[in-house]
């Protein structure tokens, strides 16, 4: 395989690897802050469900139809919140079971949806309790175009299904993606992308002697503008990993703090353990590759440079 | 390559893998954990346990490390970026113009610290005093941050980058700043990722500042004889600016990925603690990384630089490749030329 083929394939992963990181910036921009108004939103369902309650240190739960008062129970900590398997709960159609608890003097809403998926919120603050609970989900549902219901459990459900149920979609592609994962997957990408692009480099570089290949502004631009252009390129290459890295750093904190950090140690250190080496070896191969791209140039370079052989003069007939 | 070689060129960081987690777990556990009075003993039996499991096979990797040498990884494909870079003079120059606008900016922002410039700058924004770069805190600050870089190129001999062999007590001092600094940034990380995963509970934090105080120095001491093998190992059997360029670029990847996890954690997590800046583990982690990101850039570079002016010195034709690769050549046709 000749070295044109390996460089031709690079510049095109290079573009898309630039395109991917784009992507990636674009949804943290648009999950983040929805993250954080699904966050406000829970609390203002808790202070609506807080609000409706009569006795303060007890839940009126309703079970085919008849009323029953359930305490309390004061837990320690919020690791215990992870089996909630007691105290009082109610089962609520499209926002799942829902447990009231208390720590330290602060009562939290714990609940726990169909599909797996479960937060806890408490009360909103001082600041955002000067409007009540509902008033607070309407402002919310208007803020996302939503219309309004009566019944502020469907408001809310119409605000959940909106902020998490929604999937992000890769216009051309035809691809869509849970908001949550497509970082992921994103970073996942650039790292293979930059690995790809790495290989192809050194490939053309163990082939190549600096002969006038395919054509490649990255390899090529050496005066002016064109030299600007080129570190430009290089530039966004070795910090695309990083990029994109932040950006899947961003939604994990947003997400991990919408859902009230109830996930247990193992799930967590393993999601900092996979984004840190995802931030490590995305480092690794950019740096390398930025090397790579150097000896590459040089190479490029000194060749173009070179006074050309003189010509073979024809030997007289 | 045969197996055993792989393995060879893997242990070093199966080693440093598992060192860290050495690091991490118990640390992670003990700052901020939410134990409540009834399960500590369970916790503390399992914290046991596991750091026991990963001192018994750390030891282990280190004892086969010992016996067999360690064989870092080949520094070769680094070495055009190196030499990219370390060819311009502007790299120096460039660093000091950073120092430069760093201060200016803490002087025009207010920042109560000049080297919380980072942290500052990106937590939540509060009245900020005028004070910046007046109070002889300022120039005690200034004066230790530019001792410790030249302590650390001094490395307990002459402040010279020579190619001979040091005996390893001479890299004493780098070494003790090496593994403080490394200390420091590993408790930055944990700190961060904490507060990624929201972890960060201020009221389990004890109250008494005496408390908080001995604890971080047995974290931090803690830490720092972990991190001294560690130097050791970088430092044993190699001249001084291979030595001292090793803990230098581990210091400085140290802080870059400091700096790369904690600033978006932070720029998530200050909403949180606006009241309260410092409460937040990624704030801390800014405020600590970022000077020492600072720090490390003093040295690295300088030693980028050493090492060029050193090929030049040594190489033949080193300094005319240099030139002809900064230069542009015309290409002359026969044709042109005869004319």
């Amino acid at each position: 395989v000749s070295a044109d083929r390996y460089l031709g394939a690079a510049r095109t992963a290079s573009l898309l690897l630039l395109v991917t990181v784009y992507l990636a910036v674009d949804i943290a921009r648009s999950n983040v802050p929805r993250l954080l108004l699904l966050a406000d939103a829970r609390g203002a369902f808790t202070s609506a469900f807080f609000e409706q309650l009569v006795d303060d240190d007890k839940v009126l739960v309703v079970r085919n139809g008849q009323s029953e008062w359930w305490g309390i129970p004061e837990v320690e900590s919020r690791s215990h919140v992870l089996k909630p398997q007691f105290g009082a709960h109610q089962d609520v159609p499209g926002i799942g079971r829902l447990f009231v608890m208390r720590e330290q003097g602060a009562k939290y809403l714990f609940a726990q949806r169909r599909d797996g998926r479960r937060w806890i919120a408490t009360r909103l603050d001082s600041a955002g309790a000067a409007i009540g609970g509902e008033a607070r989900l309407r402002d919310i549902a208007l803020e996302l175009s939503l219309e309004p219901k009566d019944d502020y459990h469907a408001t809310f459900r119409a605000i959940e299904n909106e902020l998490i149920d929604r999937r992000v979609e890769i216009s051309g592609a035809g691809i869509a993606l849970r908001s949550d994962l497509a970082p992921w997957l994103i970073a996942l990408f650039n790292l293979g992308l930059l690995i790809l692009i790495r290989n192809h480099v050194r490939r053309a570089l163990d082939i190549t002697d600096g002969e006038e290949e395919e054509p490649w502004l990255l390899l090529d631009g050496h005066v002016g503008l064109e030299r600007v252009a080129a570190l430009g390129w290089l530039a966004a290459l070795v910090t695309a990993p990083w990029i994109s890295s932040a950006t899947l750093l961003m939604t994990l904190a947003a997400r991990v703090h919408v859902d009230g950090s109830i996930s247990t140690w193992a799930t967590d250190g393993a999601l900092m353990a996979s984004a840190l080496t995802l931030v490590i070896a995305g480092g690794w191969v950019a740096l390398t590759l930025t090397a790579d791209v150097v000896s590459l140039r040089a190479e490029r370079r000194s060749h173009l440079t070179s006074a050309p052989a003189a010509p073979a003069e024809e030997e007289p007939a | 390559m045969k197996a055993g070689g792989v393995l060879h060129r893997a242990m070093p960081t199966i080693a440093g893998v598992l060192i860290a987690l050495a690091i991490c777990v118990p640390v992670s556990m003990l700052v901020f954990s939410e134990l409540d009075v009834e399960s500590k003993d369970q916790i503390t039996t399992s914290l046991v346990a596991t750091i026991a499991a990963l001192a018994i096979s750390g030891a282990g990797v280190l004892a086969w490390c010992v016996h067999r040498g360690i064989a870092w990884s080949d520094p070769s494909r680094l070495s055009p970026l190196w030499s990219w870079l370390g060819g311009r003079r502007a790299l120096l120059v460039g660093y000091v113009l950073i120092v430069g606008a760093w201060a200016a900016l803490c002087v025009v922002l207010g920042m109560s610290t000049w080297l919380e410039l980072l942290a500052e700058g990106l937590g939540p924004s509060r009245t900020r005093s005028t004070a910046a770069l007046t109070s002889w805190q300022d120039w005690i600050l200034a004066a230790v941050f530019v001792a410790t870089q030249a302590a650390f190129l001094w490395s307990g001999g002459k402040l010279r980058i020579g190619a001979s062999s040091p005996k390893p007590y001479r890299f004493a001092v780098s070494a003790a700043i090496f593994s403080l600094a490394m200390s420091i940034l590993v408790a930055g990380l944990v700190l961060a990722m904490l507060e990624g995963v929201d972890r960060m509970d201020v009221r389990s934090r004890p109250e008494d500042p005496a408390e908080i105080g001995q604890f971080l120095l047995a974290l931090l001491l803690g830490n720092w004889t972990i991190w001294l093998p560690i130097a050791w190992f970088a430092l044993r059997d190699v001249d001084r600016p291979t030595g001292l360029s090793r803990l230098s670029g581990m210091l400085l990847a140290g802080s870059w990925i400091e700096v790369a996890v904690a600033l978006p954690i932070e720029l998530v997590a200050r909403g949180r603690h606006e009241n309260c800046p410092c409460a937040s583990g990624s704030w801390i982690a800014l405020a600590v990384g970022g000077p020492l990101l600072l720090w490390s850039l003093g040295p690295a570079a300088y030693l980028l630089y050493r090492r060029e002016r050193t090929l030049n010195a040594r190489t033949p034709g080193h300094a005319k490749r240099l030139l002809a690769r900064r230069s542009t050549k015309i290409r002359v046709t026969p044709d042109v030329e005869a004319t």
